[in-house]
């Protein structure tokens, strides 16, 4: 970032000398070395005062911590819910199946019982 | 340059502006930064920093301080350089290039021998740089 912001710097200088209409040769040139070290000077300054960088370093620290906590929480949830569904499908084919026992019984009993009857 | 090939006179005064403005401030961030310094050691504080990046603002600034110089008499004022006055401002835009490269390690080493010949010690836990930066503080020995 520091490179590019002294980067844009030079040029910006070198026109303005290109703009001022400045003809010896080796003005632009000159301008962007000039305006080039002393912008990377004046931004490590800057930087040493503020602690950009520290505090960007910091701050993809944070963001990583919190894109792997989101991971896990959304792993946790994906066995959890997966889980509720194993449970539910689980009990619907039990109860489906205490239903269809229940009914088959019935019926062989209603079966059983009429034929004896008849048989009387 | 044709009046027609010109840019407008505000960007031309804009563009004087802005190098005239960078060469104050390159200059003085300078010598305030050499104020501070020689004050310092005069004073005899015990912790003296030196800040080695202000070292190369002497170049940088007297570099930028021509160039505006050069670009308002030809852009905003219209005069036309000679070719002695060219040769001058060429001549001084190199010096001002070099001073800007070899005043730091000069002063720098310049400042080292003084500061031992004072007794003071470089705190190396406190110094530090980064490329051509570098700001190294001296405490003196009691």
């Amino acid at each position: 970032m520091k490179v590019g912001i002294a980067t844009g710097a030079s040029i910006a200088v070198a026109s303005a000398v290109v703009a001022l209409g400045f003809t010896v040769a080796i003005g632009p040139i000159v301008a962007v070395v000039l305006v080039g070290v002393g912008a990377s000077m004046v931004l490590s300054i800057l930087d040493e005062c503020y602690g950009i960088t520290d505090r960007v370093i910091v701050g993809l620290d944070d963001i990583s911590e919190n894109i792997g906590d989101r991971i896990e929480g959304v792993k946790r949830n994906l066995y959890r819910n997966a889980g509720e569904l194993a449970d539910s499908v689980f009990d619907y084919a039990v109860d489906s199946a205490k239903t269809i026992l229940i009914n088959t019984a019935r019926h062989t009993l209603d079966k059983l019982l009429s034929g004896r009857l008849r048989l009387r | 340059m044709n009046d027609e090939q010109r840019p407008p006179l505000l960007t031309r005064i804009l563009s004087g502006a802005l190098l005239s403005a960078l060469a104050l401030a390159a200059l003085a961030w300078f010598f305030i930064s050499v104020t501070e310094f020689i004050s310092k050691f005069r004073l005899g504080d015990p912790v003296v920093g030196f800040d080695k990046g202000s070292m190369y603002m002497l170049g940088c600034g007297l570099g930028l301080l021509l160039l505006s110089i050069g670009g308002v008499m030809q852009g905003i004022l219209g005069l036309k350089l000679t070719k002695k006055m060219d040769v001058l401002f060429t001549r001084g835009l190199v010096i001002s290039l070099l001073l800007m490269f070899a005043f730091p390690q000069l002063t720098h080493y310049l400042v080292d021998k003084y500061a031992h010949k004072q007794h003071y010690s470089i705190c190396s836990d406190v110094t530090y740089r980064w490329l051509l930066y570098g700001n190294s503080i001296t405490r003196k020995i009691k």
